[in-house]
C-alpha cells in the first residue's frame, strides 16, 4: 500500500493548522477494509481523499465528533457488511500557539522553551534591536510592531497562550487592555509585582474591564518556584502554561495572592 | 499523531522500509497515551517514543518483523510484568500498539 497520497495530504493538513481525524484499520476481516488503511477526515467527519467506504464512514460519524471534543484518540469497534473492523480515530489538533509580548531578558529563554514543548511561538517588540531574528532565531515568527497593531492583527484561539513581558508598566497596560477586547485564548499571563498587578488592575477597572476578565488574567505570572533569574523565572511561566494546558487549571502565584 | 515522527516520514528516502508503532490504547499506568508514535529503521535508528525501556524494545524487535513481512499488528505490551514487580512495586499498566510497515514510494 503507497501512503505518499496520505501522508503528503496529513502534512498538509498539519502545516495549515487544520482541525481533522485520521482513522486507520488496525484489524480487519473484510476484504474490502484492509488493515493498514488510513483515511484523513476532515472537522466536519468528511473523507477528504475518498479513502474509505460510505458506509463505515457513517456509523464513525459520533466518534469522530466525540474523539474531536475530547481531543483524545479512541479505538472504534464496527459490524460492517458481516465482518468485524477496528478503527484507531486520533485527533489532529492544531498546534498551540505562544505570543510573546515584549523581546526583552525574559522572552529570550522563554521563546527558546516555548519550541521546546511544541508551542508555534510569535515574539513582539516595538524596537527593532529587541525584535529580529538574530536574537530569536528558531522563533517562528518575529513582529517589529506596536504591541497595538500586532495583538489587533493576531489571531487568537482556544489554542493561543499569551504571556505579556513588556519593558512596562504603560506597555503592559495596552496589551492587556487590547487581548481583553478579543476572543478568550487558552491563556493570558502577566509578568509583575503584586503591588504593579494590583495598580494596573485598578486603571482596568476604571477603564470598565470586568472583574471577571481581570481574574482570567493570570498575575503575578508562574508556579511559585522561587525562580530569580530570566531562565528560571521562564520555566516558572512555562510550568504554569504546562498546567493550564494539561489540567485546565493553575495554582500559580496568583491564586496564593502573589503570598507565600 | 506525533508531529516529529510525521516531519520523519515526509524527509524519508525512496523504498526506504520503515515502521510505525503507534499507541492505539492504555490500561493503567503507562509512560505514554494513545497516539504517541515512533518510527523504527532497519539499522535501528528511531524516531519518537513510546515510552521508551522494555516495551519499546519490544515494540522494535516486532516493528522489524513487521519490515519483512509487510503485514501490520497488534501487540499488547504488559508492562506490569516489568523489573519493578520483582522489587515488590505493581506499578506498570498495559498498552495496545499497532505496528505498520511503511515505504514511501514517489514517482
Amino acid at each position: 500500500m503507497n501512503m505518499i497520497d496520505f501522508y503528503s495530504a496529513l502534512n498538509q493538513w498539519v502545516r495549515d493548522n487544520r482541525l481533522g481525524v485520521t482513522g486507520t484499520i488496525v484489524s480487519s476481516n473484510t476484504d474490502s477494509c484492509p488493515v493498514g488503511l488510513k483515511f484523513l477526515m476532515n472537522d466536519m467527519g468528511q473523507d477528504v481523499l475518498g479513502k474509505i467506504e460510505a458506509g463505515i464512514l457513517a456509523l464513525l460519524e459520533d466518534s469522530i465528533q466525540d474523539v474531536l471534543s475530547i481531543r483524545t484518540p479512541k479505538v472504534v469497534n464496527l459490524e460492517y457488511q458481516n465482518g468485524l473492523i477496528r478503527v484507531f480515530l486520533d485527533p489532529i489538533l492544531p498546534q498551540a500557539r505562544l505570543l510573546i509580548l515584549g523581546g526583552g531578558h525574559i522572552a529570550v529563554p522563554l521563546a527558546e522553551m516555548g519550541r521546546l514543548l511544541e508551542f508555534q511561538v510569535t515574539v513582539v517588540d516595538d524596537r527593532p534591536s529587541f525584535a529580529n531574528t538574530a536574537r530569536f532565531q528558531q522563533v517562528s515568527q518575529v513582529l517589529c510592531q506596536d504591541f497595538e497593531t500586532a495583538i489587533r492583527e493576531f489571531q487568537f484561539d482556544a489554542n493561543t497562550y499569551i504571556i505579556v513581558v513588556t519593558r512596562g508598566h504603560r506597555h503592559d497596560k495596552t496589551c492587556l487592555q487590547e487581548i481583553l477586547k478579543k476572543t478568550k485564548p487558552a491563556y493570558i499571563g502577566m509578568i509583575g509585582s503584586r503591588r504593579k498587578v494590583a495598580s494596573l488592575f485598578k486603571d482596568l477597572r476604571e477603564d470598565g474591564f470586568s472583574e471577571e476578565e481581570l481574574k482570567s488574567v493570570h498575575a503575578p505570572i508562574g508556579l511559585d518556584i522561587g525562580a530569580q533569574t530570566p531562565a528560571e523565572i521562564s520555566v516558572s511561566i512555562m510550568s504554569e502554561i504546562i498546567m493550564v494546558r494539561r489540567f485546565g487549571y493553575s495554582s500559580g502565584l496568583k491564586t496564593q495572592g502573589g503570598k507565600r | 499523531m506525533d508531529s516529529k515522527v510525521l516531519d520523519e516520514v515526509m524527509h524519508l528516502e525512496n523504498d526506504e522500509q520503515t515502521a510505525i508503532a503507534t499507541i492505539i490504547s492504555t490500561r493503567g499506568s503507562t509512560p505514554r497515551k494513545s497516539g504517541s508514535q515512533a518510527l523504527f529503521y532497519r539499522d535501528g535508528r528511531t524516531v519518537g517514543t513510546i515510552g521508551g525501556g522494555c516495551g519499546e524494545a519490544e515494540a522494535k524487535r516486532l516493528a522489524l518483523m513487521v519490515m519483512e513481512s509487510g503485514i501490520p499488528i497488534v501487540v499488547e505490551v504488559n508492562l506490569t510484568h516489568d523489573v519493578a514487580e520483582a522489587d515488590g512495586m505493581v506499578c506498570g499498566g498495559v498498552m495496545e500498539i499497532f505496528i505498520e510497515p511503511l515505504k514511501l514510494s514517489r514517482n
